[in-house]
């Protein structure tokens, strides 16, 4: 396996559950992020920073399918008596195949949007629980 | 897109259109000195989607009702069944699968036109459809 050379196409970006990739899913995004503290002191002319801790979340969008196995587990892992389960057989794949950023996660939330003119749609909030990875050969 | 275009066109088989129109349903353009009534169905364009394992193809087609007949009867008669054979139907398309047929914009014009038996006043009414289909 190997890292892409050349840029992804958003289409063929998946999201997996359980290693298999949820239909209908529409794109994902995903935020890394690193807490500074300031510790910037009187006299200096330039700020500086400590570094804390580090964290990631997201959402991913679909057009909403129950019958979709991968979509109905995301729904169920929220909605039900005891949410807050956490998932750890999530991935997000750049390539559809091997480029991903792996980790585990929960569910936050999700919004489904209707309209009488267009197709019903689903967006996931996702909060990273631990370290996340990024791999080649997910 | 055939698929599709086939789909809507088997859908006026035995219906009040087909009956009104004498089965005068054609694709793209009606034939050269065709009797009147006619409706012409038309693809006006066709956006694809990618989610992920699956293609939706977004699809805006047109109807268009011809009539030379005095009076809003006869072409009203056509609007009518067209909108009760389309509105939210239901197609069975080969390879894909419909999402829905919503109807959208109507337009109306008309105007004077040589015909076999004459100049005559064509009147046209337009109704387009929204589809999408999931395959």
């Amino acid at each position: 396996m190997a890292y892409n050379t050349t840029p992804f196409h958003g289409k063929v970006t998946r999201v997996e559950k359980n290693n298999v990739a949820m239909d209908f899913a529409g794109g994902w995004s995903l935020t890394v992020a690193l807490d500074m503290a300031d510790i910037s002191r009187h006299g200096q002319h330039w700020k500086e920073g400590l570094p804390g801790q580090a964290g990631w979340s997201g959402s991913f969008t679909a057009l909403l399918v129950l019958g979709n196995t991968e979509q109905k587990a995301f729904i169920d892992n929220l909605v039900t008596a005891t949410p807050g389960t956490k998932l750890t057989d999530v991935k997000f794949l750049l390539d559809g195949t091997t480029n991903a950023f792996n980790g585990n996660l929960y569910i936050t939330g999700v919004s489904i949007g209707t309209s009488n003119t267009d197709k019903v749609s689903a967006t996931f909030n996702f909060q990273g629980d631990g370290a996340l990875t990024v791999s080649d050969a997910a | 897109m055939t698929n599709l275009l086939a789909a809507l066109t088997t859908k006026t088989t035995g219906s009040t259109l087909a009956t009104l129109t004498g089965g005068r349903i054609y694709t793209d353009e009606a034939p050269a000195g065709a009797a009147f009534p006619y409706v012409v169905l038309s693809i006006i364009s066709t956006v694809p989607e990618y989610p992920a394992n699956k293609t939706i193809e977004n699809v805006l087609i047109q109807f268009s009702l011809v009539s030379t007949s005095p009076g809003l009867a006869e072409i009203g008669a056509l609007l009518a069944a067209l909108r009760a054979l389309y509105d939210d139907a239901s197609l069975t398309i080969t390879d894909s699968t419909l999402v829905y047929c919503i109807r959208e914009s109507f337009g109306a014009f008309t105007m004077e036109a040589a015909t076999p038996s004459g100049t005559t006043t064509i009147r046209q009414w337009t109704q387009d459809y929204s589809l999408a289909t999931v395959s």
